[in-house]
């Protein structure tokens, strides 16, 4: 289904009751790096911390309710998103991006001190975007690590083929919590998402992990489409300017999010985020 | 002991790594993020082999 017209959706809000407001609140745990992206997931607040607790290298998903409540499920009905509003009174978050993703599979307690190949187990396959196109791969640090060091994941891509290597990327030395270990502004290094096999637009699962020498830790890798991204603009300690995402009128077509999606944000900060507080709402809108 | 040691005890007797959790946590001294999931992980375990 989907909609057609702008008609469509105005009617969906005001007549038809197909609409969901959603809050959120973070506070930030663990200090962060300016230019390391990080992952607010595993922050306190609404919704809850997401620790990645479960069997090691195992997959796993994780509940649409345990992440931001984007309105359960509306099948035969399309979701989209329909406004994103995020605010901080914390100046730490000035100039900062966030970037809204459905967290689709992970694979928890990766041994960052094993250089032996880690293999994976795939019991469990991607509940939405089946395929893998679209679907990003991102380490995320368990804890605290040491860092500096290449690492490679075997995987298969969208298309059902197997075997497919990422290029070599260089760990951060970060070492905090909830770090998204291969971003960083050191050489080497990638943005928020491991790089692909050249051709590849997605990640349908993960064999396994090489590390080329220790990396110290324990981490998870986690599988993840993306949704929206937003900047928080000026925050003052006397003023905080909101920001907004309209979609409809910001992106066109409009970004979907699909039955049973777990929602959270992953961050690009300016500063150490250490106890700053970021909040807002989600809308969501089906037709 | 160190992570990835916790890590392997975790794996290969996760109760005896709970309990010494626990007995940290009623001493009073927390614990740091990557053993935080490691709890939250092992309680899951507990609370199965309790039943």
């Amino acid at each position: 289904m989907g909609f057609k017209s702008y008609r469509e959706i105005k009617d969906a809000i005001q007549s038809d009751g197909k609409f969901w407001h959603a809050s959120f609140r973070k506070v930030v745990s663990n200090a962060t790096v300016a230019g390391t992206w990080c992952d607010l997931s595993y922050s306190p607040g609404s919704p809850p911390a997401n620790f990645y607790a479960t069997e090691p290298l195992v997959a796993a998903t994780l509940s649409s309710t345990k992440g931001i409540d984007n309105g359960g499920s509306v099948s035969p009905s399309e979701k989209y998103l329909k406004k994103l509003f995020v605010y901080s009174a914390s100046t730490a978050f000035q100039s900062s991006t966030l970037m809204l993703c459905d967290y689709v599979m992970f694979y928890p307690f990766i041994d960052g001190d094993d250089t032996a190949e880690q293999i994976l187990n795939n019991t469990v396959t991607l509940p939405r975007y089946t395929s893998g196109d679209g679907v990003r791969a991102m380490l995320v640090s368990q804890g605290s690590y040491t860092g500096n060091v290449t690492f490679s994941i075997n995987y298969t891509n969208q298309a059902g083929v197997s075997g497919r290597v990422s290029p070599l990327v260089t760990t951060n030395t970060a070492a905090l919590a909830a770090t998204i270990i291969h971003s960083g502004t050191h050489v080497g290094s990638a943005g928020p998402f491991i790089p692909m096999q050249s051709g590849d637009t997605g990640i349908r699962s993960v064999q396994s992990i090489t590390f080329s020498s220790p990396n110290g830790g324990i981490i998870a890798l986690v599988l993840v489409k993306p949704i929206a991204e937003i900047g928080i603009n000026e925050v003052t300690a006397t003023f905080a300017t909101p920001s907004q995402y309209e979609n409809f009128y910001d992106f066109a077509s409009g970004n979907k999010i699909e039955d049973g999606a777990y929602l959270n944000f992953i961050c690009l900060p300016n500063a150490s985020l250490a106890a700053a507080v970021v909040s807002g709402m989600l809308i969501t809108t089906w037709g | 002991m160190t992570a990835s040691e916790e890590l392997s005890l975790m794996k290969t007797k996760p109760i005896e790594l709970f309990k010494i959790y626990l007995a940290r946590l009623e001493e009073g001294v927390q614990l740091d993020e990557a053993q935080t999931a490691k709890f939250e992980y092992l309680k899951t375990l507990f609370i199965k082999e309790e039943e």
